[in-house]
């Protein structure tokens, strides 16, 4: 019975984390075989910085504005990567490096100097669920119905970038490009669940396990899906059970699977 | 079929390639042969529209490479194919060989796959990972794939380093077959010891073409002639 009124409480929360699982597990998998899988985890950390502008300007913007901010503020700080790399010439991981310092550096002075210290920047950095209203579950959803048409249109081009370079008359460019706007897409709509710091664990844990379990990668997506939904679920009962955070309670169960696996290995 | 005009290519104001020009014709067997560092993959890459040249033209099938759009007409396999594979890929040959048919949505003729299969001892392993595979398995399986669309052009960069001798001789008879049955086919090698007498001309190049002719004429060189063209020793020897 009490679980039924948290559900009642949380459905906003739960129905975007749904969408949020399933979204990334349509990507994860390629980024783990294109060996990029720090790339939601640099995007999250940067992702701070737009959040705590966001918090600052957003009483001058209407609330559909919100979205389309943090995905152009992020965007732009990920160009500074290519920017900073092609510029000072180094290689980009290290540009990745100083573009997410510099980004947290920044947010946690603006959130200091404007008293966001609070609840506001814990929220930020572990997700919430309670927060989550019909605005944030439609965003997800639109987030996923980009995901689902975009992995119809470009899987077999993910997956062949996933061992090839090049191939004659094939153009990887934009099916590259959308694929990692999309993972930023993701990224954005799951850090009010997950928080910052733990978001891009639904890019890795799922996916490694499917990828070493799958006997072909026809059966890797679905069992993504199906791993991220059962954290999910269980993630959203512990944390309540055991008044945890559901972030923390989400990837304690990841890390369940990778224990399984190598007992499945051994 | 192929014809490359006064072709140049740089790289950090370096020059790779300096006006080239060759033609390849239906039922061709091209070795393009020159020392590492000569400049036989950067051509390749252009020929494949990969690298834009800074000068000169390519035209594939009549029409310029920037209006070609048959590519499934060429069948490529690359240099190293396969070595840097991530080990947890979990993909299986049948699906790695249907992915070209998907990529350039062409049908695939499942009983010319069966006789690729067959061609090349690979029909057993239709259902393991790929990543399993040894190195020599693996290359088949990439010669395998280039050539599932049934391409007119096959085109191959140093594919038999790191096979051994038996391996190298099974598989230049295999290309040997495909090549008897009308397939054209441009191959990539630095070691000029390894030339099939299959093989009808030859482009022998070092930044500039210093040769490009029918096979009995090259082999006419004398080991001097060849030194000056890959500027250090080799030797002259044929299957």
């Amino acid at each position: 019975m009490e679980l039924l009124i948290y559900l009642d409480l949380f459905r906003w929360g739960l129905l975007a984390g749904i969408c949020f699982a399933i979204s990334t597990a349509l990507t994860s998998p390629f980024l783990i075989l294109q060996r990029n899988s720090l790339f939601p985890h640099a995007i999250t950390h940067i992702l701070l910085l737009p959040l705590i502008l966001l918090s600052l300007v957003k009483s001058f913007f209407p609330s559909l504005l919100h979205f389309p901010f943090l995905l152009i503020t992020t965007l732009f700080l990920s160009y500074l990567i290519h920017f900073f790399s092609k510029f000072l010439n180094i290689f980009e991981d290290t540009s990745t490096s100083m573009i997410t310092y510099l980004s947290l550096g920044l947010a946690l002075l603006l959130a200091s100097k404007t008293s966001q210290f609070d609840l506001t920047l814990l929220n930020y950095l572990f997700g919430s669920f309670v927060t989550i209203d019909k605005k944030d579950f439609l965003e997800s959803f639109f987030v996923l119905l980009f995901s689902l048409s975009f992995f119809y249109y470009f899987k077999n081009l993910w997956l062949a970038k996933s061992f090839e370079e090049e191939l004659p008359g094939i153009e990887f460019k934009t099916s590259q490009g959308l694929f990692l706007l999309l993972i930023t897409l993701q990224s954005i709509v799951g850090v009010k669940l997950m928080g910052v710091l733990l978001v891009s664990s639904f890019f890795v844990f799922s996916s490694t396990v499917a990828l070493k379990l799958s006997s072909s990668f026809s059966r890797v997506i679905p069992i993504t899906m199906f791993l991220n939904f059962l954290s999910l679920l269980f993630g959203f009962v512990i944390s309540i059970y055991f008044d945890i955070p559901f972030s923390s309670a989400t990837v304690l169960i990841m890390g369940i699977y990778i224990f399984l696996l190598l007992i499945v290995r051994k | 079929m192929i014809q490359v005009e006064n072709l140049s290519f740089f790289q950090n104001g370096k020059k790779i390639l300096e006006d080239i020009s060759l033609k390849v014709e239906k039922g061709d067997f091209l070795a393009i042969i020159g020392p590492n560092g000569g400049g036989k993959t950067t051509l390749i890459k252009c020929l494949l529209g990969f690298i834009k040249p800074q000068k000169g033209k390519i035209y594939l099938w009549g029409k310029e490479l920037s209006n070609f759009k048959d590519w499934h007409l060429i069948g490529y396999v690359p240099q190293r194919a396969g070595k840097d594979l991530n080990p947890m890929f979990p993909l299986t040959l049948k699906e790695f060989l249907h992915l070209p048919s998907l990529l350039y949505k062409k049908n695939l003729d499942e009983n010319y796959l069966e006789e690729l299969l067959e061609i090349f001892g690979l029909t057993e392993l239709l259902e393991r990972r790929i990543t399993s595979f040894s190195f020599g398995q693996l290359q088949r399986t990439y010669i395998a794939r280039a050539l599932s669309l049934k391409p007119e052009v096959l085109i191959l960069d140093e594919p038999s380093v790191g096979l051994d001798f038996i391996s190298q001789k099974n598989f230049y008879e295999i290309l040997s077959n495909f090549h008897q049955k009308g397939l054209t086919i441009i191959l990539v090698t630095h070691e000029t010891w390894l030339l099939t007498k299959e093989v009808n001309k030859v482009a022998c190049l070092n930044q500039r073409l210093y040769f490009h002719g029918a096979h009995e004429d090259f082999c006419i060189f004398s080991e001097k002639d060849l030194a000056g063209f890959y500027f250090h020793k080799i030797e002259h020897t044929h299957w």
